[in-house]
Order: structure tokens, then sequence, then C-alpha cells
């Protein structure tokens, strides 16, 4: 049991021993996978906010230059990244999401943080719990981050019902990143369904 | 100003109100698709999701549409398990309807599914309406030809 991320409240526990195979080349395919779809429907968006003359399209250009910059900087360093640029990219994602689904409604209450992170992580998880929820009659997502002791708690939910999807790629899409987490910075990642949503919860050790 | 007109600017009307079911999860793209494709003469009815979609194609008469136009990574019924019921389908349209695929995936794997699915074409996101309706214009032709 000690090689499981013990969070005795999730339903779903992730063993690490399941994925000694997984190296970072399965990661780094889901984040260009991320980066490949952010940027092309960003950039259709775009070109719909465009032509139906919405007043948010100049804004939405500029914007998508931050997130660019931050993905070509992702692409070039096999580092951590600062967590506060993590969540240009996040806020800015979500309102390109937004644009998408105009009925998503996204609450975000997230503390800053002199934090690191794995690039691209935790917008893989937004994304997978947008995905998941778009369907759903309520399309709500709340995103916390809170300084927790020696950690930096940080929780997204997502309005799934009862009846709706617990995709397996999803899963397994999360447990490649609780993994990733795991190896990178020593943060424990978990989800569980619940009957109001899906819970993701990650617990970030600060840096020393 | 931006807007239709440069989309269409030589108001050109390749089409002749030719039924389109246009199949996206985003309003946006919906909205952008429903405004370009009527400029050039089509008549698009769109659809927020696949089982939605789907239950339409087989409500209406076989042949009621030219086109399809798909995008494929939609949330619940997705772009391919719609394309595989329509495919698979015993109505008389189901193997010989051209469907479109548009996508923001560019991996070779997606290649090879477009001829598993018989996919007659790919439009690439951002959209270039352009190239989709020379796609549209060519099945029609070739159509004509046959």
């Amino acid at each position: 049991m000690e090689h499981l991320l013990n969070q005795e409240k999730m339903g779903i526990l992730v063993d690490v021993g399941e994925f000694q195979n997984l190296d970072s080349d399965s990661l780094k395919k889901h984040i260009i996978l991320l980066q490949e779809h952010f940027l092309f429907n960003a950039l259709n968006t775009i070109k719909g906010a465009v032509i139906l003359r919405r007043s948010e399209a100049l804004k939405l250009v500029d914007d998508f230059a931050v997130c660019l910059r931050y993905q070509f900087q992702c692409i070039r360093s096999t580092d951590q990244m600062p967590f506060s640029n993590e969540c240009k990219f996040l806020q800015f994602y979500i309102s390109m999401e937004q644009m998408r689904f105009p009925g998503l409604s996204v609450e975000w209450d997230v503390q800053e943080a002199s934090i690191f992170v794995p690039p691209m992580c935790t917008s893989i998880l937004l994304s997978k719990s947008i995905q998941e929820c778009v369907t759903a009659p309520e399309r709500k997502v709340k995103i916390t981050g809170r300084l927790q002791n020696d950690n930096y708690v940080f929780q997204i939910w997502n309005s799934v019902d009862e009846e709706g999807v617990f995709d397996d790629s999803i899963e397994e899409t999360r447990k490649s990143v609780a993994l990733w987490w795991k190896v990178q910075c020593n943060a424990e990642l978990c989800w569980e369904k619940c009957s109001e949503g899906i819970l993701l919860m990650a617990n970030i050790p600060r840096a020393e | 100003m931006y807007g239709i007109h440069q989309v269409n600017n030589g108001n050109q009307v390749y089409f002749h109100g030719e039924r389109v079911m246009v199949v996206d999860d985003s309003e946006l793209n919906l909205e952008m698709l429903n405004l370009v494709l009527r400029d050039f003469g089509l008549a698009p009815d769109i659809f927020q999701n696949g089982s939605l979609a789907l239950s339409h194609f087989f409500m209406e008469n076989e042949f009621y549409y030219q086109y399809i136009l798909i995008d494929l990574n939609m949330h619940g019924v997705n772009g391919y398990e719609l394309i595989r019921q329509i495919r698979t389908s015993t109505r008389k349209d189901g193997k010989s309807i051209p469907i479109f695929v548009m996508t923001a995936d560019i991996t070779e794997t997606n290649h090879k599914a477009f001829e598993e699915y018989n996919i007659n074409g790919h439009i690439d996101k951002p959209v270039n309406f352009h190239i989709l309706l020379q796609e549209f214009k060519g099945e029609l032709e070739w159509e004509k030809k046959r």
C-alpha cells in the first residue's frame, strides 16, 4: 500500500507500480496533443470571433500571443515552470473555452504561490475536466488553490452528474499526470467521482 | 471592416441550396459555419452534439442531405462514432453521402482512420473556407460526372 497515493477520501488511487513502464514520452505525447489542439482550436475560435465581429476578438489575439510564448517556453525547457505562468495560461484557456462553450461557468479562486510545477500538467487536468462537463446539463467548473502548511493544494471540481461519463482515456491521462507529478515534484494527485461531480486534488510540496 | 465579406470576397455563389449537416460542439464554430456556408449558397442545418445529429439524420428522408461536416473531437458521441453509425446504416445514402471532418489534430493515425471510416476529406483547423468549399464543389462535380 505504500506505493499508493493514500488519500482516504479518494475513490480511485494511483498505483505507481502499475506504471513502471511509463516514460516521459507518454506524458510528452499528452502535452503535445494538448498544445496542438489548443493552438489550432484557439485560432479557429479567434477566426470565429473576427467573422462574427465579437468585441473580444482583439483581446483574444493579445492573450493568444502570451500563451504561445508560454508554450514555446514549455517546449524549450524540461524544467518545472513557475505556477504563476501556468495560471496565466489556464486563465486564457478558460476564456477560450468559454467562447467555444457559452454556458460554461468557471469559478476561479486560486491563491498565488511561489511553487513550481511540470509544464502544462495543470492545463491537461483542466482541459479534461472541461471536456467531461460540457455535455452535462449544467456546465460548471471550480478551481481553487490554497497554501496549507507545507503543501499547495490545487483542486478542480466539475459538474458531471451521476450518469455522466468517467471516460477511460481521461482517467488514463490523469494517471499519467499523477505519476509525472510524483516523479517531478513529489506532488500527489487524486480524484474521485462524487454525487455532484468529479473532484481532483493535487498536493504540491512547496519548494525549499 | 472585418466580417463575412472578407471570407467570400468575390461574393461568389458556388452552390444552390444544397443541404449540409454541420455537427460541432462549439456554439461559436457552429454560428461561424452557419453564416459562412449560407453566404456561399449552401443550406446548413447545425447540430451541437453527435446524438442529436444522428437522430435527425435517421429521421430525414434518404438523400435529404448532400454533405455532412463533422468536428472529430466532440464530447459525448464523437465524430468517429457518428460517422461509423452513418456508414454502417442500411440507408441508401449511408455509404455514399460525402462526409468531411474538421480537426485540430495533425497526427498520422487520423489519416489511417479517414480511410477506415470512408471519410471524403478533412479540413484542418482553423477552417479555411475556400478549401472547404473547393472540397464540397469537387464532390459535387465528381457526382455529376458519375
